[in-house]
């Protein structure tokens, strides 16, 4: 079907309206600001702030580092769920049930399900209580306040994007492949690390790279679990601009660490480019 | 000793039964087809004989070896698949050595023997190609480098030349014949065209109904059907209600299977010939027919000539003009050409 241009161009101003009015422009507005002095000369004062400040470059490791820790955790708890999903369910209605335990949470807001960690994770929480009953632990551990105790968050609330894509990833390989590697005399790990994994790396790095993104740029659960005591780079952009009130150093921050999450989402679909050759 | 021995298998899928009770035997180098409409349960024969399935009831025995209980991975034998399957992320020659890498050579005895068996099939210096980047035709040769580099007893092949147009697939044909007569390998090839299975096999195996109907050269099935369906299947066949052996009396009816007759007499349509009016030929069956139908194919003429309640097929070589639809005609049979099989 071939449509007329009049349609087309009708399909897609909406769309096009809709991005340039609530995507382009407020980002044109706040890179404006990041490069303006508040009497609107041109200046790269605040970047200059932000890059040559080591206690940025802290924040912005710490960001990283949650970002990567999440999204590396996220990989490897994620990957063995989709396979045990794709794979090994046979029961229709029990896959049925696992996928709607695994979207169910999207459906909850995130701040209420960071408090519930809130009140898991602390001294007297539930988590504590087991180590303790169980004789993990001596004293209770301090999650609240900690890396890890957001590490623990951000997994939580991203696994399940990692989950569908590697899973759909791994539906879509066509199980000739499989029996073709068996058929030559791979055995099943050969076949799973010759064949299966390489094919679904590419949904693998598009997982990857939604919750990388997700979690550098996540504010409410590290706000939540940091306890006041760990600032992530969305934490301090906050507070620039709704306490502040510096939306030209907020800009810089804003564009700093859109620059490096392009940057490190850069690097990771070259590397699923190579692994999918 | 047979290289492949299938013995009684079946196999059932809920309440499909793919496959009943059945055997058979392969010879080593042998070139033989499993022919047959589709659902006939040729695939669902081949994979029991890979090892993607299990058979509910029976053997598979290669070499003498009970197989029925082993993986793909440990039978002696390799694939060629319908779709080719070959992995999308290596390159055709990384296709190749899959299969001695695995079987432990090392990587530089991996890359020679898949040049040297890309060779083989006429993809030398392709090597470098990824499946996605070639033609189909290409892709099949690929698959059956892959297929046949690690020298197996025994290769299946999952309808390999379905997927391509005419021309190549003959092409591809004779090309195959010639490889596995000089490689000497096993082939059990799948297929539901019947001029591909005539071409190339040494025996084909006509399946029906998840049972093997008959097994022979592709002459022999032509020329002695046992079954109804074979007769059917393979070729063009007239079909008359014929009496008990002895009796050389018969005739065409609409449809042989409702007819209640002892036996079915086959006959070729190019075995049926027109005569005289006034002609009265020694040891064979005379016929008195309309002509319902003319055409001309391929250098032949096609003619339905309606006798009694049923039809005849006529093929006569050359563009015969001078008959007409309409026009009443004498045919004739010789009686050696009738081929008789019981009604069953």
């Amino acid at each position: 079907m071939k449509s007329a241009p009049a349609v087309v161009a009708g399909l897609v101003a909406l769309p096009t309206a809709f991005f340039l009015a609530f995507f382009l422009v407020p980002l044109a507005v706040v890179a404006l600001a990041s490069l303006t002095s508040g009497e609107g000369d041109v200046t790269f004062t605040h970047y200059a702030r932000v890059l040559f400040d080591s206690y940025h470059w802290s924040i912005l490791g710490v960001t990283f580092r949650l970002g990567l820790y999440t999204t590396v955790i996220c990989l490897v708890l994620g990957y063995p769920l989709a396979w045990y999903l794709v794979r090994m369910v046979e029961w229709r209605l029990w896959r049925r049930v696992c996928v709607i335990l695994i979207i169910l949470p999207l459906f909850t807001s995130n701040i209420v399900r960071s408090f519930g960690w809130m009140i898991l994770l602390g001294r007297r929480g539930l988590v504590n209580s087991w180590l303790v009953d169980f004789g993990l632990v001596d004293r209770p551990v301090r999650f609240i306040g900690t890396e890890t105790g957001i590490l623990i968050g951000l997994v939580y609330i991203l696994l399940p994007f990692v989950v569908l894509t590697i899973g759909n990833a791994l539906a879509k390989i066509d199980v000739s492949y499989e029996q073709a590697s068996a058929d030559l005399g791979a055995g099943a790990m050969s076949t799973f690390w010759h064949v299966t994994l390489p094919l679904s790396i590419p949904g693998a790095v598009s997982g990857a790279i939604l919750v990388f993104a997700l979690a550098v740029s996540a504010y409410v659960t590290p706000a939540l679990l940091s306890g006041g005591q760990v600032t992530v780079l969305p934490m301090l952009i906050f507070q620039q601009y709704s306490s502040v009130f510096d939306f030209h150093y907020g800009g810089a921050l804003a564009i700093t660490l859109l620059a490096f999450t392009l940057a490190m989402i850069g690097l990771a679909s070259l590397v699923g480019r190579m692994g999918a050759r | 000793m047979s290289i492949l021995e299938i013995r009684g298998i079946s196999k059932s899928f809920g309440a499909y039964t793919a496959l009943r009770k059945v055997s058979l035997e392969v010879e080593a180098g042998e070139f033989v087809s499993l022919l047959g409409p589709s659902g006939c349960g040729k695939t669902t024969l081949l994979r029991l004989v890979a090892g993607f399935l299990r058979p509910d009831t029976g053997a598979v025995l290669i070499e003498g070896r009970d197989m029925t209980a082993l993986p793909p991975n440990k039978r002696p034998l390799n694939t060629v698949f319908q779709n080719y399957a070959l992995f999308p992320h290596m390159t055709f020659a990384q296709n190749v050595a899959y299969g001695p890498l695995r079987a432990g050579a090392s990587r530089t005895e991996a890359r020679e023997r898949a040049a040297e068996a890309l060779d083989m099939v006429g993809l030398g210096g392709h090597g470098q190609h990824y499946p996605r980047e070639a033609s189909g035709g290409q892709q099949q040769r690929a698959a059956l480098a892959r297929a046949i580099v690690n020298r197996p007893k025994l290769l299946l092949l999952d309808e390999p030349l379905s997927a391509l147009d005419l021309q190549l697939r003959r092409r591809m044909q004779i090309e195959l014949k010639r490889l596995q007569e000089r490689i000497g390998i096993a082939f059990i090839f799948v297929t539901h065209d019947q001029e591909e299975a005539m071409a190339m096999s040494d025996r084909i195996v006509v399946m029906n109904a998840g049972r093997i109907e008959q097994v022979g050269c592709g002459g022999e099935i032509y020329r002695a059907p046992q079954t109804r369906f074979v007769a059917q299947f393979i070729g063009d066949a007239n079909l008359f209600a014929a009496g008990p052996a002895g009796n050389w009396e018969m005739q065409p009816v609409p449809a042989v299977e409702a007819c209640d007759a002892a036996r079915i007499a086959v006959v070729r349509p190019e075995h049926v010939s027109l005569i005289d009016a006034a002609a009265c030929p020694e040891d064979a069956l005379v016929f008195e027919g309309t002509v319902e139908a003319v055409a001309g194919i391929s250098g032949m003429t096609h003619l339905h000539v309606g006798v009694g309640e049923g039809t005849v097929t006529v093929r006569i070589l050359g563009m015969d003009t001078s008959v007409s639809e309409g026009q009443p005609v004498r045919l004739s049979v010789p009686r050696q050409s009738v081929h008789f099989i019981d009604n069953r």
